[in-house]
């Protein structure tokens, strides 16, 4: 297990590497740069800001840069003053040097366009918002939609199955773009039973994890549905019956746990892609999380904010994966890491 | 018992009567606004950096200029300056100040405004020397202002300076005592009070920018002293920043202490601005340019918008260095080819207005339609067509041979505009015109490339200056002109209205350099003058603005 989770990341320090070094060379592939404005920034201002953020060294430094100062640590004493260009993610107090000694680790920069914020400020204030708004909306898709897979299956070919997969069928279709309007519609302006947008309450987060969810709901409960389907058709579900057991036993300790195979791998990726996805739900909603940073940022040629929001996201989709391969493990005694 | 039970019922009307007015009248006057704030994170509220409506929106209220330019009348008024005098050359400025303005920062433990003190502990009050630093600080090279291009020709040595080769000590400000600032311009011009009124210029607390370096806006860290303070910056797209009232402003003639306690500014999407006012959470709310009928036709809606001047122009730029654009005449038919009208009421639908003239008619010193009604570019498609013959036949060649490209920045708006004039262009002249679009910077980046291109022009500050030269169509800077166009006439009557003394002379010479640049050699079709336009909820005593910003320290609610 542990030589696993050990060979998976350096396989992700590989990948996060390749990731940033296309990302870093097509963002200057492109026509634009950050500072561009309507009129154009005087000839001077240019110089000088592309000075104080290294972009006139050749490429190559400017890449080999930008990875020292994420990957190489620094230890710093009472000199230390934070600024745009130097602020780091990590910082622990390392009191046995000193009191003003600090380990501090990983400097993705400043935003270039935001010239009074880093890429960390962004990361720590609106990442997590981001991460709650996906994972509400994993809950819901989950609550939702494993249960009406499994009743589905049970009560094959009744009108609850043909209701729940009618359901399912309009999920999958309907995209949020259409969906949350809607339901901020219907909730907030018309019943004026919920916020129509913002974020930090409870009540706020219902309609968005609600619009985002729903849609892959309906992605589970097919999946589940079949899934199940075909495990209840296995002989050593027969056994377990001719054993005996309940009915009940029968279909949530033989049949169920093989059954969310399939659907526990869909479900890591789906994290991820809640949580990277929330572009839209975050527009409609007025929320101040990534999502809208990870778009905007590319138009804005912001490119300090491209590649951290790229590398944290690359990070994220392969930790997420990593992730069900442990969790299959556990569900699937046969299924062998190493 | 009947008796008693009314008796009771009674008191409990009447306690929950006095509970509901003290309630009221304790309850603070928060006022939510999406206007003009866009759905994105503000930039910056660093007075130095700031170039963009929503960031000196906020700006405007935090700090105060030497003046202040009044948002209906665009007049320069007052501000932390009490008065102003101007030596005879029309060079030295010099201005007395309010005395006694503390610097302010919002503490959140406390949940109150407190002054600044310094090390002594006593309260530090705004100075003379505050603004020279303020002003310093901008014109600094080390500061990188993109916004230096406005700044940076006022103020004498302002231009040596900004470019790395003069010193800080020769640009022309003098502290001469802590509330007189006595301030020499690089030449006299009656649009100097206006610059004062500019954010770039206002005070900085030089001590705060020491100590936090970029981080000095930071809400915990700023020191502001306008009629607003900082209480909460909620960063990131779909955030909030939340002003509170500053009960240290003195409030003045032109700056009055605010009615409002808070004023929260929220980053949302004009569709979704337009949603949450309908579900009643949002005071001020813009509205979609695809709703304006539905908002029309809706009885509550239709009272509560309004509309009025905008401070941008709408524009095509014609490539001079490309056929057939190297000839007046092409680019006056394609100008006289465009219906305005047709775009102004059947694609926009606000109110906008079709622009005959480049410059805005609300600002300083432009010429108008009523002063000029022969003047500017009029449609007209037979004489655009009969242009355009004329030219075929010169050239000898035919409408078919011109295979022409205009390039617009990504928008639905624009896409339904350039479809618009495509086919009027088409119908009137025969040419196809290809469309191309590019995400914003791109379009920038490359506009220059193309035979056409969209622009909108949105002036700095209200006069016809900012337009006819900052705009970028006199030759000086002409590297940063995409049309790549100049004309030694234009610049002549351009630096002759900007010197002339009384407003008609100045009114006079901008109308014949207007008529050059887009009649007689033009190097734009004008296509529209932009709107501004809001929805605000029953109950609010507002003010409209016609720059932009609004100064929420005129607002009130009583509701």
């Amino acid at each position: 297990m542990t030589v696993f989770i050990i060979r998976r990341l350096l396989w992700m320090a590989l990948v996060l590497l390749v990731v940033s070094a296309i990302t870093f060379v097509l963002l200057r592939a492109v026509p634009g740069g950050p500072f561009n404005t309507e009129r154009g920034v005087p000839a001077p201002v240019q110089r000088a800001l592309e000075e104080k953020f290294n972009l006139t060294a050749p490429l190559y430094q400017q890449y080999l840069k930008y990875l020292s100062d994420i990957l190489v640590p620094h230890i710093t004493g009472e000199e230390f003053r934070r600024s745009l260009t130097n602020d780091y993610l990590i910082n622990v107090p390392l009191p046995f040097l000193g009191e003003e000694a600090y380990f501090r680790w990983m400097n993705f920069g400043p935003s270039l366009r935001v010239r009074s914020r880093t890429v960390n400020q962004i990361f720590q204030e609106n990442l997590p918002v981001s991460f709650q708004l996906g994972l509400a909306a994993l809950v819901v898709a989950v609550v939702i939609g494993v249960p009406s897979g499994v009743v589905a299956a049970l009560k094959r070919n009744t009108w609850l199955d043909y209701a729940s997969m009618g359901i399912a069928i309009t999920g999958v279709s309907i995209s949020i773009i259409v969906s949350a309007p809607v339901l901020q519609y219907l909730f907030g302006v018309q019943w004026k039973l919920l916020p129509a947008s913002g974020w930090g309450t409870f009540q706020q987060a219902i309609l968005p994890a609600f619009a985002l969810g729903f849609t892959y709901s309906a992605l589970l409960a097919r999946l589940t549905r079949a899934s199940l389907l075909q495990v209840l058709d296995e002989d050593y579900i027969r056994t377990a019956r001719a054993k005996g057991l309940s009915e009940r036993i029968v279909v949530s300790l033989h049949a169920l746990k093989n059954a969310l195979i399939p659907v526990v791998t869909v479900i890591g990726p789906l994290f991820a892609l809640l949580v990277t996805g929330t572009f839209v739900a975050e527009t409609i909603f007025g929320i101040p999380g990534m999502g809208r940073y990870f778009v905007t940022s590319v138009t804005n040629r912001d490119f300090t904010v491209v590649m951290g929001t790229i590398l944290l996201y690359a990070g994220f989709l392969v930790l997420a994966n990593m992730a069900v391969d442990i969790v299959y493990a556990w569900l699937d005694p046969r299924i062998r890491l190493s | 018992m009947k008796k008693g039970l009314v008796f009771v019922l009674l008191l409990a009307l009447f306690v929950a009567l006095i509970g509901g007015v003290v309630s009221a009248q304790d309850e603070p006057k928060v006022l939510t606004t999406g206007r003009q704030m866009g759905p994105s994170d503000i930039p910056t509220i660093d007075p130095a950096l700031a170039e963009d409506v929503p960031s000196v929106q906020v700006i405007d209220e935090l700090f105060v200029g030497l003046v202040r330019i009044n948002e209906e009348t665009i007049a320069a008024e007052p501000g932390m300056a009490t008065s102003w005098s101007v030596s005879d050359d029309g060079l030295v400025y010099t201005f007395s100040l309010v005395p006694d303005v503390p610097w302010v920062r919002y503490n959140a433990e406390s949940g109150a405004v407190e002054q600044l003190t310094d090390a002594d502990g006593n309260p530090m009050y705004v100075t003379a020397q505050d603004f020279a630093n303020g002003i310093l600080r901008t014109l600094s090279p080390d500061t990188a202002s993109p916004y230096l291009y406005v700044y940076q020709p006022w103020i004498a040595g302002g231009e040596a300076y900004a470019s790395g080769e003069g010193a800080m000590e020769d640009v022309g400000i003098k502290v001469v005592d802590d509330y007189t600032l006595e301030v020499t311009m690089s030449r006299p011009s009656s649009v100097t009070p206006l610059i004062f009124g500019l954010w770039g210029f206002m005070a900085q607390p030089q001590s705060v920018i020491d100590e936090y370096a970029e981080f000095w806006i930071d809400p915990e860290n700023i020191a502001t002293y306008g009629p607003f303070a900082l209480k909460e910056w909620v960063r990131g797209d779909g955030g909030s920043l939340t002003m509170i009232a500053n009960p240290f402003w003195p409030g003045t003639d032109s700056v009055p202490s605010p009615q409002l306690d808070e004023v929260q500014f929220q980053f949302l999407d004009e569709s979704v601005q337009l949603t949450n006012f309908e579900a009643g959470s949002l005071d001020v709310s813009e509205v979609p340019g695809t709703e304006i009928d539905r908002v029309l036709a809706s009885p509550d809606l239709s009272t509560a918008y309004a509309v009025g001047p905008g401070t941008c122009t709408y524009y095509y730029g014609f490539n001079v260095e490309r056929e057939p654009f190297t000839d007046a005449r092409a680019r006056l038919a394609f100008s006289m080819a465009i219906d305005r009208a047709a775009i102004t009421e059947d694609v926009l639908g606000a109110g906008e207005i079709p622009a005959n003239f480049f410059a805005l008619p609300n600002l300083n010193a432009a010429p108008t339609l009523a002063q000029f009604p022969e003047g500017g570019v009029f449609s007209d498609p037979e004489g655009a067509k009969a242009l355009w013959d004329e030219y075929l036949a010169e050239v000898g060649k035919t409408s078919a041979d011109f295979n022409l490209t205009l390039l617009h920045n990504e928008s639905a708006l624009h896409s339904a505009i350039a479809q618009a004039v495509q086919q009027m262009w088409s119908d009137t002249l025969g040419v196809t015109v290809q469309i191309a679009t590019a995400d914003f910077s791109t379009y920038l980046d490359t506009r220059g490339n193309y035979d056409i291109y969209r622009a909108g022009w949105c002036y700095d500050y209200p006069d016809a200056h900012n337009f006819y030269y900052d705009a970028g169509f006199h030759s000086d800077l002409l590297e940063e002109n995409d049309t790549h166009w100049s004309n030694a006439d234009y610049d002549a009557l351009v630096e002759q209205g900007f010197a002339a003394e009384t407003v008609e002379e100045r009114v006079d010479l901008y109308a014949q350099a207007e008529q050059i640049l887009v009649h007689d050699d033009p190097a734009i079709a004008p296509v529209y003058f932009y709107v501004t336009d809001d929805l605000t909820a029953p109950g609010i005593t507002r003010t409209h603005s016609y720059i932009t910003r609004e100064h929420y320290e005129k607002w009130d609610i009583n509701r």
